[in-house]
């Protein structure tokens, strides 16, 4: 009698503990989601293998200059900023990029 | 025996999960696995509902007699009054073990139940440590110290409750301090979180201070109940004796008010960061240290109520803690440098200093003669005991300093100050030193210690209620407001400021009690037969009455009761009825004390024996202000809960960390 109410309690417990480690993760929150993107874009220096930001022109630790980087969107032409495509300013210096249509 | 083997089949399931947990917390911690972090909580509330059952079952055993269990044999009796059996649950090590490992799983559980806020990344290192410290006491609990182990054959009677335990106070005194040393593993388990995080700034003090602040408050209270059961049951009129038993007590209130103190000062001025994680982690070592001492055997003293070798498991696990401290330490040399510098001498940085310097040293000194017996008896084999007297001889001049500083430290200002600001500051103060010390002169006290050290009271009292007048009275002035306003809403915006004056005005209640009750307490012993009465400063005893004989609890307890009017001039002031009982378990009589107290004097009586033909001899003692120490008991939980108080400032700021 006291075995089978022991491991009804074992068994009851070891539901509770593991249910988090089977259950379906739950979706990531937007915060997580930016600095898993954040690390995913850091592209490693030639010379010494540190992890740079991308965009970066030079790497932080050993002052080598990165290779050029395949824009993702478009370039300001006034100071050169990486800009996402479909921007109307310049998120660094505030160059119009683009006409804007005149209504 | 049904519920006895749940009960230790749930004590293996708690010890198992714990286990789990901590592993899993710290698997979880360490990869970022978030999963394994939750799996840890959910086993951390799992173990909160095992150790209920198991605490649940013990009760169940406990009231309905069952002797056939060890520990409800050694600690009741059929005959035992029913409020006496919940005082029983803790009346042996067992229980208080399990009621320790209960509180503590229950504090856990209200702190993962918690939504993770400024303690994201701490958390699952707490709560790795936590988890382990429930597991060592699991396993003592499954391993060493069994509570519902059965007996071959189950006896017809208890041995019954130690007739001293019998006490109303003795309910409630024990699970205070248990509870005090379960809140303490909590800032103790951030400590280790933060070393092992490296995240050393002040964010984890400012997180775990409320829970800070309960675990200090707590165990003062937990102390001063002590004391009041110590008054009114072991019938000598006092209420402090420097047992070892005691001393282990204070010994981590010593070093947790060091440590609330290097904690305002790390997150004032970024000072101390080694000791703010150092001495938590201490604090809860010395709650361990003091059931290692109250159980191993090690000292003799009368509140070793029981002894086992389980004493050894308890250092085990202090000196675990310990190494892994020191270690984490020195792995982090480099982020324990805090940004703050000590300026000058003449600083409130310094005054702090000065302050957890003393406060430790207080307990270096009270350590080193609590186990002067254990020395003397290896080295020479006798083993001596400090007196009282000895104690006084360190500890008053230790304390007298401390409180000097309190009233100090408010005087200078941080970083810097000057003597002539210091000089201004004193005026007042000395004014009212110098007064009450005339005061007492003209009151015929002639001893230099108390005359010196009721100065210094005065002194640091106007001090503290001065800072706390000034700030009420400026802001009345500023507002216009109502005084009762204008206090109320000063002490609201200002509750750390006006919470910490508080809990030094409740100490200075509580130092200023212990003076004067040590230095004129008043003892005559004196044989009257019924009508007879006796006069004792300014009042008139009247023995009018007594029954010998009485036999109560089924022939086990003997009662030998005195009925004594006691008056004051011709008015009747009270009927006392101490007792001299005998009880079929203790082998001397105990004394249940009567009392008469007042706000400036105690009347205490003793019966110390009663003959059949009713003559008695009797022990009065008068002693002054006694009751200041439970009237400062109940300002500091005033003082405490307004420091800890959440205001609305603090709660939408710690939502948008």
């Amino acid at each position: 009698m006291s075995m089978a109410l022991f491991g009804v309690l074992a068994l009851a417990a070891a539901a509770v503990i593991l249910y988090p480690l089977f259950r379906p993760a739950p979706p990531a929150s937007a915060d997580e989601i930016a600095r898993s993107v954040g690390e995913l874009r850091r592209i490693p220096c030639p010379a010494c293998g540190q992890l740079c930001q991308a965009g970066d022109r030079f790497c932080v630790r050993c002052g080598k200059m990165l290779p050029p980087q395949t824009p993702v969107g478009q370039t300001c032409p006034a100071c050169g900023a990486n800009l996402p495509a479909g921007d109307l300013f310049c998120a660094r210096c505030g160059h119009a990029l683009a006409e804007r249509e005149k209504g | 025996m049904l519920l006895a083997d749940v009960g230790y089949g749930a004590l293996w399931l708690t010890l198992a999960v714990a286990l789990w947990a901590t592993v899993m917390a710290m698997q979880g911690g360490t990869q970022r696995r978030p999963e394994m972090i939750a799996s840890a909580r959910n086993a951390l509330l799992v173990t909160a509902g095992l150790s209920t059952l198991a605490v649940a079952l013990l009760l169940i055993l406990l009231v309905t007699h069952n002797l056939g269990i060890r520990y409800v044999y050694e600690h009741t009796s059929t005959y035992l009054q029913p409020v006496y059996l919940l005082s029983a649950f803790w009346a042996g090590l067992e229980g208080s073990q399990l009621l320790w490992l209960w509180l503590l799983a229950l504090l856990t559980m209200g702190l993962v139940l918690k939504r993770p806020g400024w303690d994201r990344e701490l958390r699952p290192y707490a709560m790795s440590f936590l988890a382990f410290t429930q597991a060592f006491f699991a396993f003592l609990l499954v391993w060493v110290i069994n509570p519902f182990e059965p007996l071959p054959t189950p006896p017809s009677e208890g041995i019954g409750l130690n007739p001293l335990l019998q006490n109303l106070w003795m309910i409630i005194h024990p699970p205070v301090i248990f509870a005090a040393y379960a809140l303490w593993t909590i800032p103790a388990a951030y400590a280790l979180a933060a070393l092992l995080t490296g995240r050393l700034d002040a964010a984890w003090l400012r997180g775990t201070r409320r829970w800070t602040l309960a675990a200090w408050a707590t165990l003062g209270i937990g102390i001063l109940l002590g004391a009041w059961w110590a008054y009114l049951e072991l019938g000598w009129g006092g209420y402090w004796s420097w047992d070892a038993v005691e001393n282990s007590s204070f010994l981590p209130w010593l070093v947790g008010t060091a440590f609330v103190h290097a904690a305002i000062l790390q997150e004032r001025r970024d000072l101390f960061r080694p000791w703010s994680v150092l001495l938590p982690v201490v604090t809860l070592s010395l709650t361990v240290f003091a059931t290692f001492i109250t159980r191993s055997g090690l000292i003799q003293s009368v509140h070793a109520f029981a002894e086992s070798p389980i004493g050894w498991w308890y250092l085990a696990y202090i000196g675990l803690v310990l190494a892994a401290t020191v270690g984490l330490l020195r792995a982090r040399t480099q982020e324990l440098r805090g940004e703050g510098e000590v300026d000058n001498l003449l600083s409130r940085e310094f005054a702090f200093l000065v302050t957890n310097l003393l406060l430790l040293g207080a307990a270096v000194a009270m350590l080193l003669g609590t186990l002067w017996p254990t020395f003397t008896g290896v080295v020479r084999g006798v083993a001596i005991s400090l007196t009282a007297e000895n104690y006084n001889r360190f500890m008053g001049p230790l304390g007298l300093l401390l409180v000097l500083l309190i009233g100090l430290c408010p005087l200078v200002d941080w970083r810097t100050s000057n003597l002539k600001r210091l000089g201004r500051g004193l005026r007042g103060q000395t004014g009212a030193a110098l007064l009450t010390a005339g005061l007492l002169i003209l009151f015929r006290v002639r001893e230099g210690w108390v005359l010196i050290s009721l100065a210094v009271v005065a002194f640091v009292v106007t001090t503290v209620l001065g800072q706390m007048i000034q700030g009420i009275v400026a802001r009345k002035r500023a507002t216009g407001e109502p005084l009762l306003v204008a206090t109320a809403r000063a002490v609201g915006n200002g509750r750390r400021r006006y919470g910490g004056q508080l809990i030094h005005l409740a100490i200075l209640i509580i130092v200023a009690g212990i003076i004067a009750s040590q230095a004129y307490q008043n003892e005559v012993q004196v044989a009257l037969a019924p009508g007879e009465e006796v006069q004792e400063g300014g009042y008139r005893l009247v023995y009018r009455d007594y029954t010998f004989g009485q036999v109560e609890e089924g022939g086990n307890k003997v009662v030998n009761e005195a009925v004594v009017d006691l008056y004051r001039g011709e008015r009747r002031l009270a009927t006392l009825r101490p007792e001299r009982n005998w009880h079929s378990n203790a082998e001397t009589g105990v004394s249940e004390v009567a009392l008469h107290s007042t706000l400036f004097r105690d009347l205490y009586l003793v019966l110390a024996s009663l003959e059949p033909d009713g003559l008695a001899a009797f022990q009065v003692l008068i002693t002054p202000l006694v009751a200041w120490l439970w009237i400062g008991g109940g300002v500091l939980i005033v003082g405490t809960l307004v420091a800890a108080w959440p205001s609305r400032k603090g709660r939408t700021q710690e939502r948008e960390r």
